[in-house]
């Protein structure tokens, strides 16, 4: 082995080594924050339906929505029912929507999550957009949710 | 300065809908600083290592790294808003005011780095929308959006079209224009 190599060997060791420490720490970080994160936004969430529907809701296992990608992430059981929470943008920016699938065939809109006014009208959002996450929903939970 | 003025313009309009709270605007500006300073640290340790031409894209997938390091973070304090926010942090880490902030670090220092003149254009810009937009002002908490209604009688007299994307437009012309105005006054008066 002449002395390029050896060289080269070191430095792409030493560059191999860097991203395997900021691995860990990554790992690290969702290992400590990731339960966490999780049940807040979840308890948010049983908070908001709980109001609006008038009857205690409570969210189950963490499920995931197969061929949806990244903006699925967030979906939960609820007896037949799977709620998900998730980013709609309307006129006026991005919310957190809480939509729920009834398990049957029909998705509904719950509301803004995090906010005094969860009404979607005067937040940008119209009737249109909310409309076409709905029937996003039904076809994409109806195709494959599973438990994690 | 005409080019910079282009550039912070340009660089604000993938923001625009984050601007629409200051709540938002309030954790894109942590993160660009987050960004900002992970970005000089992984540019010293890939300079240190020097893999040579494909630097550059080992500092991108640093920087990927700290966007997702930024993420879980937020995530984990404000949940709610995270949802919300989650793609634009990281459009943020790839933004071009922060890659040139970074490339001016190791070149000139602190004498002039764009994201330093950002992050208030942001933070000022999104508190007048906001308030002209919606009556009041949020603050990030973990439960959501900690609102502050501040001008009487707005749900009467207000107008929540200054929130949405076409306000934000015209109000980013009017901040534009006060500002070029400012400064062109007070180029005059220096030259008097």
């Amino acid at each position: 082995m002449n002395v390029a190599v050896k060289n080269s060997l070191i430095k792409y060791g030493f560059l191999v080594l860097f991203f395997v420490c900021l691995a860990i720490l990554l790992g690290l970080a969702h290992y400590l924050s990731g339960t966490g994160a999780d049940n807040r936004l979840k308890t948010g969430i049983e908070t908001m339906l709980t109001e609006t529907y008038s009857t205690a809701i409570i969210l189950e296992e963490k499920i995931t929505v197969h061929n949806a990608g990244w903006t699925f992430l967030e979906a939960w059981k609820s007896g037949k029912e799977t709620v998900l929470a998730l980013r709609v943008t309307g006129t006026s920016g991005p919310y957190t929507g809480v939509f729920v699938y009834d398990g049957v065939g029909s998705t509904n809109f719950a509301g803004i999550l995090g906010s005094d006014n969860s009404d979607a009208s005067t937040r940008g959002l119209s009737q249109y957009t909310i409309t076409v996450w709905e029937n996003r929903i039904t076809s994409l939970v109806q195709n494959g949710a599973d438990s994690q | 300065m005409k080019r910079n003025s282009v550039v912070f313009l340009l660089a604000l309009c993938p923001l625009i809908p984050v601007s629409s709270h200051f709540a938002y605007a309030l954790l894109i500006s942590g993160a660009f600083l987050f960004y900002f300073v992970s970005g000089i640290f992984f540019r010293f340790v890939i300079s240190k290592i020097n893999p040579g031409s494909s630097s550059f894209y080992f500092e991108l997938a640093a920087l990927a790294v700290s966007a997702t390091f930024f993420y879980q973070f937020s995530a984990f304090f404000f949940p709610v808003l995270t949802v919300s926010l989650d793609i634009y942090y990281f459009l943020a880490a790839f933004s071009y005011v922060l890659l040139l902030s970074i490339d001016y670090y190791a070149v000139q220092g602190f004498s002039f780095l764009p994201v330093f003149r950002f992050i208030p254009i942001l933070l000022i810009f999104s508190l007048c929308r906001e308030l002209i937009g919606t009556g009041g002002i949020s603050l990030p908490v973990m439960h959501g959006f900690w609102e502050i209604h501040l001008l009487p009688g707005f749900s009467v007299w207000g107008s929540g079209f200054w929130n949405t994307t076409a306000g934000s437009f015209i109000l980013l012309g009017f901040m534009t224009w006060i500002v070029k105005s400012c400064n062109r006054y007070l180029s005059g008066r220096d030259r008097t």
